[in-house]
């Protein structure tokens, strides 16, 4: 009868440290998944001459200091799956905020293809920036990250390795 | 024993389920007051409706001349300013995936020096923004304090035409951009189909006018400070063309006569600082690629 109790004891603390682990390192994650559509109008006045209505592209002019990389000119599409948390770079870029984070890539890993777009959010956990020619990357084991501001947000565009 | 046994069956199971049965009853409660409203509209609509009338006979808008001259007065002053500081206290409405509205709120700083002087810092927690904006007639930088990246492009003569490349070529549009819209031809005042006078009363202590204004594909207000100095004191923009009619919200406060250090507008990296670059917007206009 006491290993009985015993063993109930030990279930109920189970129960309840499930329950509050199973949550615990749910909601963390929950908040950093979220994807925020953007559009919000921040004035009144549209503003310059901006065609919105054609199809923009971003021109990312890759390395363009540097002669080992010859991916220059890489034309990002704003409809490029980009992935990442919450889309820290909403605030500003009205017109920024097609870019889906709906999390159809996953974490970058070896192999994306070059050219491929993700936010800070979304890099592997090692990464050490490295300064190549007097331009910023980010080295995440074999693939290389070039940054760029897209809007006032930062993207890591994936760039075939500067050396 | 039998007893003993039970008791344990009791807090085993059945602890956990009270703990997510009063999650559940909390959850609930949230939820009552919001289903109360849905049920008094029910009982609107089975009586014989004047209002769907009136809403199927669209009013025709009106346009207070009080509201656009305010307006016209507030821009023109605007432009009369040199040199000055504005503080932000803004919120934000993002717009989930899901379609649910989430608000987020930030402060920014924005110092001025007319015509092709600007700093500009801006801050929301929960969005991850900490960035410094620095405009001296020569260059235009963007650094982000947290990531520690910067960008630096040459920039045009003037804060006006500053802004329009911003916008255009770098995806960047600030949010102070209408103080520098208004008084000029960049205001969209034809834009304007409604514009009413809703009336006097304070943001932060000082007393204000209240004006509602509807373009296409914004409703916003504005409240203009009464007397000698009609800055605008609070601005509301309600996104129109966006299903779920986001929200930004803005309190400025003015200072009109700052001490200002004129470092301030060059950006000089600090030394774990990196360079990196702004990526382009190109407009195509024909399907050639």
């Amino acid at each position: 009868m006491k290993n009985l109790k015993l063993f109930t004891r030990f279930v109920t603390l189970v129960t309840i440290w499930s329950l509050v682990i199973g949550t615990g390192w749910m909601m963390p994650q929950d908040v950093e998944a979220r994807a925020v559509r953007g559009g919000t109008r921040t004035n009144v006045n549209r503003g310059g001459n901006v065609n919105r209505g054609a199809n923009v592209n971003r021109n990312a002019n890759v390395n363009r200091n540097t002669n080992i990389n010859r991916n220059a000119n890489v034309n990002v599409n704003r409809n490029v799956n980009v992935h990442g948390g919450y889309h820290g770079g909403g605030y500003y870029n009205n017109h920024n905020d097609g870019i889906g984070v709906g999390g159809a890539i996953a974490i970058g890993v070896a192999g994306m293809a070059i050219g491929s777009m993700i936010t800070a959010a979304a890099l592997p956990p090692s990464c050490s920036t490295v300064s190549v020619n007097g331009m910023t990357y980010q080295q995440c084991g074999s693939t290389w990250y070039q940054p760029q501001y897209s809007g006032s947000q930062v993207n890591y565009i994936v760039v075939n390795p500067p050396r | 024993m039998k007893h003993q046994f039970a008791r344990n069956v009791y807090s085993a199971v059945l602890m956990p389920t009270l703990l997510l049965l009063a999650g559940g009853c909390s959850t609930q409660q949230v939820a009552a007051p919001s289903a109360q409203p849905s049920t008094v509209v029910e009982s609107k609509t089975t009586e014989p409706s004047s209002a769907v009338e009136s809403s199927a006979a669209q009013p025709t808008p009106v346009i207070e001349p009080k509201a656009m001259d305010a307006l016209q007065k507030m821009g023109g002053f605007l432009r009369t300013l040199k040199t000055y500081e504005v503080s932000f206290k803004v919120s934000k409405d993002e717009v989930l995936d899901s379609g649910q509205k989430v608000m987020v709120d930030g402060t920014s700083e924005l110092t001025v020096q007319a015509p092709d002087h600007f700093h500009f810092s801006t801050k929301i927690d929960e969005a991850n923004r900490d960035l410094q904006f620095f405009y001296d007639g020569k260059t235009f930088t963007i650094y982000g304090n947290t990531n520690k990246f910067y960008a630096t492009v040459p920039a045009p003569a003037t804060i006006h035409e500053l802004l329009d490349v911003a916008q255009e070529r770098y995806d960047i549009d600030l949010p102070f951009r209408d103080l520098f819209s208004w008084g000029t031809d960049r205001a969209d005042v034809a834009a304007i189909q409604s514009a009413i006078y809703i009336g006097p009363t304070k943001i932060d202590g000082v007393p204000c006018d209240h004006f509602a204004f509807r373009n296409a594909d914004v409703d916003w207000q504005i409240w203009i400070q009464q007397g000698e100095t009609p800055v605008p004191r609070k601005l509301v923009i309600t996104t129109m063309d966006q299903e779920e009619h986001p929200q930004f919200v803005s309190n400025m406060n003015w200072n009109l006569s700052p001490k200002i250090n004129n470092k301030l507008f060059t950006f000089v990296p600090p030394k774990d600082a990196h360079k990196i670059e702004f990526a382009v917007v190109e407009v195509v206009t024909e399907n050639t690629k």
